[in-house]
């Protein structure tokens, strides 16, 4: 079918089974012995597609040096990974052993041309071996994709990471019957931005005792800030704002941070569960802070009982949908609160709703707040709680409180 | 024990989820193995337990969620194609394991039951479920022994989407639809990815018209008010959904590597696996065919103690140890509920939940001790009652109102584990790729043609970049590259899907290609996102 091109990379060959592979061969035309070692098989398939290839070869974007990186690359690894092929191998393995014998000569000689020759007049075929070497060699290497870890941004001032050499790997073009959905393995999308510049400014409270920060600003915006500054640095106000309507003046204390060249976000260690924060980014003048970008309010998590120890009971039914609750609470009451709240009250006045219900209030729930049931539910509510409270302090403190071996969900120690 | 006659319940909860991993551009992925691994060890044979108990008539009640991308992963024909290959491997490999293991009997045994095991398993997806999990779940849950959660559409960290309701709303809106999709129903309770909960969360939840969700014990526990029974009733939040907090004690006995069942010295080894301990040329056809030795499941040893020096594994002596640990279960949620019902004169609920692959995937018992468990609690015991979340609510409709605490299931009970050092250059990506989404679905949802198409696809990679697997991934420090790679895909197909959308021209065979790629959700409602 013409424009449909069957690409198959050398990884994709190597990652066939021998029945795909015989089958692909069949459909090329190759002849392949009976008996022949699957990696004879490869070998026979790549030769072939390399030839019909031709000069209708494409090849993945890619610079020059990356090229030459990647065969570098390619070559020492291969040789490590043929150092390791045990001697007394039996010959399915020396077979590969041969393969990658025949790649690291071939890995070798183009980093050489490429490293030591001049640019040659013609460099898409010198670098198409390149990167087909240095596609063998990722795939015998056992790399389950071409992806490579980026290095772990540091706390306080990290950087977004760039991927590396995403598109080490050739295709092979040929005018044949394309499988039904056959997808590129390395397609072209580029990098992700370091930032967009879009002027945002985001908090949470990550636990009782951290503030995250990150913020997004266009360049000149920054500079704008450092500008500003009588110091040439831009500042970052974390504000406790806990009961109060914040006006730039009457925060109940504030945190203040010299941001170093370079940083996009921030950990604040401010340790104030339950508290409210508003951060500011600006300039530090001699007239003072003059804020740039305000963040929203934040409340930290709790991390112990709330001082509140009142407790009202509501009857939700549960056969009746939301949507339909929503229209019988709202007769008269306002819903802001949130349905249970509303349905509470109702239920408290003892309003007439098309369901039963007992709620509405402490004495709903029980004999009666005099009662000796409720006496006794009451002293078993504090030792309940006292009891949860110290085992998650223990948890908290062990560190380790769901995170053993059994429920990680990811294997550790997947065949390295 | 007769309804009513009970002193208190406990809800056993198994949360089963794994990120969407389906790559067509190859033709064997290492990281579907996750997948695959977890029908043969997990799926399957729980599935044959529950339905086990149906047919001896056992009364038992579990609840599980079946995520989303989990869901769409067993229903997808691409894997299921893959899976039977799969299991043809293992197949082969028991087969010549009993050839090799002839002179020594007591792994010889084994491979005969590995052999077993793997042809049943065939037997059981191939013949008996059509290839098809999630139907065969949900015939279980129309049994009403089973009760189904959903999640949130691909597992993504709500408390760190708080800021963009409309992202909040795609994650729960979808998983919404995709349940009715795959079981017929709409679903009454979800599994908050993580347990991770933020103030408010629950609003979106009842515009879901979900029922009921779990919390960490100290998302209750902390709550505003204290609440009055602690982690032992459920509490109505604000907006009138029901949440259910964990109960640490009966966690532990199950969940704990060092006190727990799992790492008794009879039970499976996990780690001795002849992928990696019989000679490479033998196992070379089951493992990666670019030579990384991998887990193959055939696993021949006991946990044995503290030692290298593992001990052959006995089958019957673990059979026999898991019903001796259910047995011990069921005794100390007796001694638990009557102490609790003794102590406030109301009938508690012990909410005991569970990652799904703990059981058979990481404790190979797992599933049998689960099927002990439920037997022995049915004949042998008048104290407690198993039931599920909805079913406890229907009979108990009137709780105390509270508002739960920011909390999560993770390390330190908060969301460090998900931002922190070296997974928090993600969210500036993800919160952007949330702003411009809305932006796609202001413009373009329920239209027609391929700017509908764009914002579809647009949501459906917002949303696999979402998962909170891969922060999660990059933390634990196992398969960091390809978590960095599948986050920067996504993030990279929406900005461009993003960009020519905007500049009001869709590369229509880049934009099928990568439909047929990242296919998840097939009727996505862009319109979530306005």
């Amino acid at each position: 079918m013409p424009g449909n091109d069957l690409k198959i990379s050398a990884r994709d060959l190597i990652r066939k089974t021998r029945k795909e592979l015989l089958e692909l061969a069949e459909r090329l035309g190759i002849s392949i012995e009976n008996g022949t070692a699957r990696t004879g098989i490869i070998s026979a398939l790549a030769a072939a597609l390399r030839e019909k290839a031709g000069t209708g070869a494409r090849i993945v974007s890619t610079g020059r040096a990356r090229a030459r990186g990647a065969a570098a690359r390619a070559s020492t690894r291969l040789k490590d990974a043929a150092k390791s092929a045990q001697p007394d191998a039996s010959p399915v393995s020396g077979g590969v052993i041969r393969v990658l014998d025949a790649v690291i000569q071939k890995t070798a000689e183009v980093a050489e041309k490429l490293v030591l020759g001049p640019r040659p007049p013609e460099k898409a075929p010198v670098e198409q071996e390149a990167l087909e070497a240095a596609a063998c060699a990722k795939a015998a290497e056992r790399e389950p994709l071409g992806s490579e870890t980026p290095p772990a941004p540091p706390e306080g001032a990290e950087q977004v990471v760039h991927g590396t050499g995403q598109a080490e790997a050739v295709k092979f073009s040929i005018a044949e019957k394309p499988e039904p959905q056959a997808f590129q393995q390395v397609e072209d999308l580029g990098e992700i931005p370091p930032g967009y510049g879009s002027g945002r400014f985001f908090i949470t409270g990550r636990d009782p005792y951290w503030l995250f920060l990150y913020w997004d600003l266009a360049q000149e915006h920054i500079a704008a800030m450092k500008g500003a500054s009588s110091d040439g640095r831009m500042w970052l106000q974390i504000h406790d704002v806990t009961g109060v309507i914040f006006d730039g003046f009457n925060a109940r204390r504030t945190h203040e941070f010299a941001i170093p060249d370079g940083a996009r976000n921030w950990y604040a260690h401010v340790t104030a569960p339950g508290r409210d924060f508003i951060a500011r980014l600006g300039s530090k003048t001699d007239q003072g802070f003059v804020p740039s970008v305000v963040s929203r309010r934040v409340r930290m998590p709790p991390d112990d009982f709330s001082p509140r120890m009142d407790a009202s009971f509501v009857t939700i039914p549960q056969d009746v949908p939301f949507s339909r609750l929503r229209e019988v609470f709202r007769g008269g009451i306002d819903v802001s609160p949130g349905l249970a709240y509303s349905a509470a009250e109702l239920q408290a006045r003892g309003a007439r709703l098309p369901f039963e219900y007992e709620g509405g209030g402490f004495a709903g729930a029980f004999a009666g707040p005099h009662g000796e049931e409720y006496r006794r539910s009451l002293a078993g509510s504090e030792e309940i709680l006292e009891r949860l409270r110290r085992e998650a302090l223990m948890n908290a403190t062990s560190g380790s409180s769901w995170s053993g071996p059994q429920c990680g969900g990811y294997e550790p120690n997947r065949g390295e | 024990v007769k309804k009513g006659e009970e002193k208190g319940f406990v809800a056993l909860v198994l949360h089963a989820h794994l990120p969407y991993v389906r790559h067509p551009e190859y033709q064997m992925f290492l990281e579907e193995d996750w997948f695959f691994e977890a029908v043969t060890e997990t799926y399957i044979p729980l599935l044959d337990m529950l339905e086990g108990l149906g047919k001896d008539g056992v009364e038992y009640r579990l609840t599980m969620s079946i995520s989303p991308t989990l869901a769409s992963m067993m229903l997808d024909p691409l894997l299921q194609e893959r899976y039977l290959a799969h299991l043809d491997r293992l197949i082969d490999l028991t087969g010549r394991e009993i050839e090799r293991t002839r002179g020594q009997p007591e792994f010889h045994e084994l491979a005969w039951m590995y052999h077993h095991r793997l042809q049943h398993s065939r037997y059981l997806f191939e013949e008996r479920c059509g290839r098809n999990l999630v139907s065969a779940f949900g015939a279980l849950q129309d049994s009403g022994r089973l009760e189904i959660m959903t999640c949130a559409a691909t597992h993504g960290f709500l408390p760190l989407m708080d800021e963009h309701p409309w992202a909040v709303r795609g994650q729960i809106m979808t998983a919404r639809d995709h349940y009715t999709e795959c079981f017929g129903r709409p679903p009454r309770g979800i599994w908050l990815p993580e347990c991770a909960y933020f103030p408010g969360l629950d609003a979106y939840l009842q515009e879901a018209e979900i029922r009921y969700f779990m919390l960490d014990t100290h998302g209750l526990l902390y709550g505003e008010p204290r609440p009055r029974y602690g982690v032992y009733a459920p509490v109505f939040t604000p907006s009138g959904v029901a949440a259910f907090g964990r109960d640490t004690e009966s966690s532990k006995q199950v969940w704990s590597s060092e006190e727990g069942y799992p790492g008794d010295y009879d039970y499976r080894e996990f780690y001795r696996d002849v992928g990696f301990d019989l000679d490479f040329e033998y196992v070379r056809p089951y493992v990666n065919p670019d030579g990384i030795r991998k887990f193959t499941g055939v696993k021949y040893y006991r946990i044995t103690g503290k030692t290298r020096d593992k001990q052959p594994y006995r089958r019957q002596a673990a059979l026999e140890k898991a019903a001796v640990h259910a047995g011990n279960f069921m005794f100390n949620r007796e001694r638990q509920v009557e102490h609790l019902h003794g102590l406030t004169g109301r009938k508690p609920i012990l909410v005991a939940p569970y990652d799904a692959e703990l059981f058979g995937h990481w404790w190979f018992e797992g599933p049998e001790w689960l099927n002990y468990l439920f037997r022995k609690t049915a004949y042998d015991q008048r104290t407690f009652a198993f039931t599920t979340p909805s079913e406890y609510l229907r009979d108990n409709p009137t709780q105390q109102i509270q508002r739960p605490a920011a909390s999560s299931w993770g390390n330190k009970g908060y969301y460090e584990v998900w931002l922190e050092g070296s997974n928090s250059w993600i969210y500036p990506h993800l919160h952007m790729a949330e702003l411009r989404m809305r932006d796609l679905a202001q413009r373009y949802a329920g239209g027609d043609g391929i700017f509908d198409r764009a914002a579809r696809q647009a949501a459906r990679e917002l949303l696999l970049a979402q998962a909170s697997d891969w922060a999660f991934i990059m933390k634990t420090g196992t398969a960091v590259n390809y978590a960095v790679k599948r986050i920067k895909d996504h993030i990279l197909r929406f900005t461009r899907i993003y960009e020519q959308a905007i500049a009001g021209s869709v590369d229509d065979a880049w934009l099928g290609e990568t439909e047929g790629r990242d296919n998840i959700f097939k009727n996505i409602n862009p319109a979530y996102w306005r």
